[in-house]
């Protein structure tokens, strides 16, 4: 019988007939048209969808940011609390006028002390010249945690 | 031309009826079409994009049919093109070192969840799939779709000799393919 069929379509080799082998999802042809439905809708109104497209790249900048930031601050204020704290107080220090100018004066008094050592003698600093910024730099230290105490 | 394919023509036309008459046209034509893109495709998935793709290109371009070509190999040429074009697409994008896009398709058969074919039908169709481009068309719009060589010779633009001559030489490859794989 399929010897019979062969020959009428000029098959003349044993094939597997031609039932067809693949199939689909159930449904898929009773979907298919709401589907293509929503596709065509898609492609006359893409309003929308450039909208977010065009906006795609921003917004990813704007996540990665928020992700770094999150990263960074979040284990900050859990695990060093303490330092996070300092760090506030400081600030306070800084937004206070008094302290403000304290500060100023302190670096503007180094600068030029530290202006007079280097260009009224010679351009190498001596051991004994170091050790001396190094005290100032302490001392001043010291002055400025003093002033963010007494306010 | 059927009757009611004329009768979507017109309606097609009418702006009151495009919409109606175009869920007709895809009603009677879907599963068709859809079958023939399978058979270039093999997979399901890449078959629904590809028929979507046909019929969004239809929907555009229906104002340009002209009713002297027949509407049947109207619709049957865009979707061979829009298959050939997905799977050359396909082949380009793809990062695997494939050399043919018949290997591509070999193993996409083997991977296909919606095969329920057994073990001679997945090879009678892998000997398809290694056919060259054009004689696989062929064979699968003859064996599976009986269509004439002369409608087919407006689908794939080949004159109905040549298409002659490319079910033969189809035919003999696969038979060759099968004999080496009992």
């Amino acid at each position: 019988m399929r010897d019979d069929k062969n020959i009428q379509n000029n098959n003349p080799f044993e094939m597997p007939g031609k039932e067809n082998p693949f199939s689909t999802p159930e449904g898929y042809f009773e979907s298919f048209n709401d589907r293509l439905q929503g596709k065509i809708e898609e492609q006359e109104n893409p309003q929308k969808g450039k909208v977010l497209h065009m906006l795609r790249p921003a917004l990813g900048l704007v996540a990665s940011f928020l992700v770094v930031f999150l990263l960074l601050y979040v284990p900050l204020k859990i695990y060093m609390p303490k330092i996070a704290e300092q760090y506030y107080s400081k600030e306070q220090v800084v937004d206070t006028t008094e302290g403000m100018e304290a500060i100023l004066a302190e670096i503007e008094d180094q600068f030029f002390l530290f202006e007079s050592t280097v260009t009224n003698e010679t351009e190498e600093l001596e051991p004994d010249q170091i050790m001396d910024c190094i005290a100032m730099e302490i001392k001043d230290y010291d002055l400025i945690f003093a002033e963010s105490l007494n306010n | 031309m059927s009757p009611e394919e004329q009768k979507i023509l017109r309606n097609l036309k009418d702006e009151n009826s495009k919409n109606r008459a175009f869920n007709d046209l895809v009603n009677l034509y879907k599963q068709r079409l859809y079958w023939h893109i399978r058979k270039i495709v093999i997979s399901h998935d890449d078959a629904d994009d590809v028929l979507q793709n046909t019929f969004l290109k239809v929907w555009k371009s229906i104002d340009n049919f002209r009713s002297e070509a027949g509407l049947y190999t109207w619709l049957y040429r865009i979707a061979t093109n829009e298959a050939l074009s997905f799977l050359k697409q396909k082949q380009k994008r793809s990062i695997l070192p494939l050399n043919d896009v018949s290997e591509y398709l070999v193993e996409t058969l083997k991977a296909e969840n919606h095969f329920s074919g057994d073990e001679i039908q997945q090879k009678f169709q892998e000997a398809i799939i290694r056919l060259p481009e054009k004689q696989r068309l062929v064979f699968n719009m003859k064996y599976y779709d009986d269509i004439k060589y002369q409608d087919m010779s407006k689908i794939l633009d080949t004159s109905e000799g040549a298409l002659k001559a490319s079910y033969h030489h189809a035919v003999k490859k696969i038979e060759e393919f099968m004999r080496n794989q009992a």
